[in-house]
């Protein structure tokens, strides 16, 4: 290589600091479990959802794995945050009744959303494989589904986007409100 | 299910059956609304004169064979590809390939394997036997293909012994894509001119590297237990292959180092030239143009415009609007800029030649019938705000750009929009300034961490 790629050294490192990992502790629509190595949990809104923390199976995960998490809890939701050393988030939004009702991302790396999605993946996957027909770069996706809506977004090295399945949307809760449409 | 992110079917088949006659030299009759009886209004180009530093840049039908409804606003240029030292005069050692993509939405050099096939390329190879293949995955879609370092010619320049990809496209190799890679482009790798579009893309973001870290480490998937499932995230990008492996059965995820990964070429320029570029697309007005043609110009604020070279300092009146770079704790402005527009503020907001149109949500914009495009009655002359990324206060610029009727600009035979515009959900989301914003502006686009004032990666933009 030439010096002018020896430059990129620095900028590597500096670009994207360490690699992702996007550990989640309930996919989409799945019941939502306090997670292993969970740091801290807040519940300051009365009523709100209460999680657990416990650190039992903190060493069971490999150390890149451990991430930093908080728990922000609303009125009648909570926000599981998932924060990676490199920065890519994760947002699952967990209803009273413990379902996981809508997730949110922002990384890096292109994020493996079957690990988020869970069993709507293959509603999205579906969706997906027809769009990437049409061929050429695509870097907006949206998927407007009787149920299930996804948007994704992304370019260089950041990706986000967001998905919720409308039926488990808490009462009352609209996408709006989430600041998400 | 109503999958809306796509063209409008009738769209596509009215670009299908409009794009057999080419563009630049089809100008006959103007009649009506600006349309020969082709359907196509008069081309339109910037004076061009080939210097030392300038790459001649047209957007244009895609490449023979294109048969998919998303060839418009596609910007395209003509690489060459060389051995590294290779002679260009030499077809054994160089091979020059049209209708690449010029795409400042990603970064690196990525053309079809076939293309290149007559060329003894050397591969990148981390582990000193086995060669390098790449996953490369766009939102949607992505490639498969295996790493090679090759001498890059962009006009009068050469970018050294840079590493590409080379796009697997014969369908009927043994090194089909992984699982894991089929699945992180969707199921749709893009395998050929048809699929893609082009015969390559010519990725010139504001990096240099097209993955960093993730690929240093070779850490590209972690996996932990949930609820007794093993669940696993994260798609490898990287892969080393025993030399003449079977299939990528043989394949598995590898690190590669920084001078090992596809690098961007224009930041592999010589020093003058390898800070940025600057994008000079002439203006289009409704209902398109049959073609644009432009000038991409090699770096920022080194050259004096004289003759032989093309002048790129950024002219005093101009601001450099800088992109974010805090990504730890500002995710959403990472590599972006921010729009203000009819009173929302757009956090991840871009300019982006990949992308063929300006995509943001506007609810009071009447759409398009079956799609997500917008049809106003008639074209809208709104503005917006860009400003700095991570402090959206500093360096605000107003931007007067066109809302026109995506229907009727696309039931002409026309390649080059200057408003087709569509929406995008997500308040808090993102605006892409795609390929209309750079018709008739002079756009300057640095690299981050090149030689400059500034550290972070910067837009600025003037008329033409």
């Amino acid at each position: 290589m030439t010096s002018s790629s020896l430059r990129a050294v620095a900028l590597g490192l500096a670009l994207v600091g360490a690699s992702m990992h996007l550990p989640v502790q309930a996919a989409l629509g799945a019941l939502y479990v306090a997670p292993a190595s969970a740091s801290t949990v807040q519940t300051n809104v009365p009523g709100a959802m209460q999680g657990t923390a416990s650190s039992a199976a903190q060493a069971t995960a490999p150390a890149s794995q451990v991430a930093r998490r908080s728990m922000a809890v609303m009125s009648r939701y909570a926000v599981q945050a998932t924060q990676q050393p490199d920065g890519s988030r994760v947002q699952e939004l967990v209803a009273g009744n413990g379902v996981v009702f809508a997730v949110r991302w922002n990384t890096l790396y292109k994020p493996d959303l079957s690990a988020l999605l869970g069993d709507s993946f293959p509603i999205y996957a579906d969706a997906a494989r027809q769009a990437a027909q049409r061929g050429g770069i695509q870097r907006q996706f949206r998927l407007d589904a009787t149920d299930l809506v996804v948007h994704s977004t992304g370019h260089l090295h950041t990706f986000t986007g967001y998905a919720y399945v409308r039926s488990l949307l808490p009462a009352g809760l609209t996408p709006q409100a989430l600041g998400w449409e | 299910m109503c999958v809306v992110w796509r063209w409008l079917a009738c769209v596509a088949v009215l670009l299908l059956s409009a794009c057999g006659g080419g563009g630049d030299s089809t100008t006959t009759t103007v009649s009506g609304n600006g349309l020969s009886s082709l359907g196509l209004s008069p081309a339109v180009a910037t004076s061009f004169v080939q210097t030392a530093n300038n790459l001649r840049v047209v957007v244009q039908d895609g490449p023979h064979g294109f048969q998919l409804g998303a060839n418009a606003n596609v910007l395209y240029a003509t690489v060459t590809l060389c051995v590294p030292g290779g002679n260009p005069a030499n077809p054994a050692e160089c091979q020059t390939i049209d209708h690449i993509q010029v795409d400042t939405g990603s970064v690196g050099l990525r053309v079809l394997a076939s293309k290149v096939s007559g060329l003894p390329l050397p591969r990148v190879s981390p582990s000193g036997t086995d060669t390098a293949w790449e996953c490369f995955p766009f939102v949607i879609g992505g490639l498969w293909g295996q790493n090679a370092v090759a001498d890059v010619g962009l006009g009068q320049q050469t970018a050294t012994r840079v590493p590409v990809q080379l796009i697997e496209d014969n369908a009927s190799s043994s090194m089909q894509p992984p699982a894991d890679c089929i699945k992180a482009a969707d199921g749709n790798i893009l395998a050929s001119a048809t699929a893609l579009g082009s015969n390559g893309i010519l990725g010139i973001g504001s990096t240099t590297l097209d993955c960093g870290a993730n690929c240093v480490s070779g850490n590209y998937i972690s996996c932990q237990i949930v609820n007794g499932v093993n669940t696993c995230t994260g798609f490898v990008q990287y892969y080393s292959c025993p030399q003449g492996a079977a299939n990528s059965g043989a394949c598995s995820a590898t690190a590669v180092p920084v001078n090992m990964q596809v690098y961007n070429p224009i930041a592999a320029l010589p020093t003058a030239y390898n800070n940025g570029v600057v994008l000079k697309m002439p203006a289009v007005t409704d209902p398109g143009a049959a073609t644009a043609s432009g000038e991409l110009i090699f770096g920022l604020d080194t050259v004096q415009g004289q003759a032989g070279l093309s002048g790129n300092y950024v002219p005093p009146q101009a601001t450099k609007v800088v992109l974010g770079t805090d990504w730890q704790n500002q995710p959403d402005s990472y590599l972006n800029v921010t729009t203000r527009y009819n009173g929302t503020t757009y956090l991840s907001s871009y300019l982006d030649t990949g992308t063929n149109g300006l995509f943001f949500t506007d609810t009071t914009l009447t759409r398009c019938t079956g799609s997500t495009w917008y049809c106003p009655r008639s074209t809208l002359n709104p503005s917006a705000v860009i400003s700095d990324g991570d402090n959206p206060a500093l360096n605000p610029v107003t931007v007067n750009f066109q809302i026109g009727n995506a229907e009727a600009l696309f039931s002409t035979n026309n390649t080059a929009f200057q408003d087709n515009a569509g929406a995008t959900p997500g308040a808090a989301s993102s605006f892409a300034w795609g390929m209309p914003f750079f018709y008739g502006r002079q756009v300057y686009m640095s690299i981050w961490q090149q030689a400059g004032a500034l550290t972070a990666p910067w837009y600025a933009w003037v008329p033409l």
